[in-house]
């Protein structure tokens, strides 16, 4: 299985949690304010604690803060 | 760009000018079938020494500055194997360019391997720099 495309919506949900910043959400799930970019820009793949760090910190799953697309 | 890949970037070209110096002063100083002089090893050693404290105040105040998270731990891996290539290709290109060379006199002169062994890691660390500073503007993207 071979993945087509990964998209994420961390911007979109920064910007519904009374428009978090960057450092802000990189503070609460511990790591680099550039790590928290290059994620939204889709440059970095994240660790699966990583991402469900992120999706507590916005009270959602891990299918609302990263989607993945597979070739079929 | 990221404050480590700036250092990074400001890291590799002190190493980069070293280098070059370092090579004018061998192909100056020392013709390559004599040993090196002794103001040629100093000269070595100084050109070596400053890249390498700078590199040490670079990592004290990168550490300092910006945590390190998975994503850095992720480029330094990258750059590191990239690094580790080069060395292996430089060290191998320069012993059987040098094997080939001197096959017919059955000798070796020892200043080159002096060039090799300093030259090789100078231009680790440049690669190990730059590499860093390339893998870190152009991302790591996703795994399939």
């Amino acid at each position: 299985m071979k993945v087509k495309e990964v998209t994420n919506n961390i911007r979109d949900l920064r910007y519904n949690a009374d428009n978090m910043s960057q450092q802000q959400l990189s503070e609460l799930v511990g790591c680099s304010r550039q790590t928290i970019n290059a994620l939204e820009k889709n440059r970095y793949s994240p660790s699966f604690v990583l991402v469900k760090k992120i999706a507590m910190v916005f009270n959602v799953s891990i299918n609302e803060v990263i989607e993945i697309e597979f070739d079929k | 760009m990221s404050y480590r890949a700036k250092l990074a970037l400001i890291n590799s070209g002190i190493w980069i000018v070293m280098f070059v110096f370092f090579s004018i002063s061998f192909f100056s100083s020392t013709y390559p079938e004599v040993l090196p002089l002794s103001n040629y090893r100093t000269t070595t050693v100084i050109l070596f020494a400053i890249p390498s404290i700078t590199n040490m105040i670079i990592l004290f105040f990168q550490l300092k500055h910006e945590k390190t998270d998975e994503r850095n731990k992720k480029i330094e891996s990258i750059s590191s194997s990239v690094a580790a290539i080069t060395l292996m290709s430089i060290v191998f290109i320069a012993s059987m360019t040098l094997h080939i060379v001197y096959n017919g006199t059955g000798f070796v002169p020892s200043s080159w391997l002096w060039y090799v062994g300093f030259g090789a890691v100078f231009i680790t660390f440049i690669v190990l720099n730059l590499s860093y500073v390339i893998v870190s503007l152009k991302g790591t993207g996703y795994e399939s």
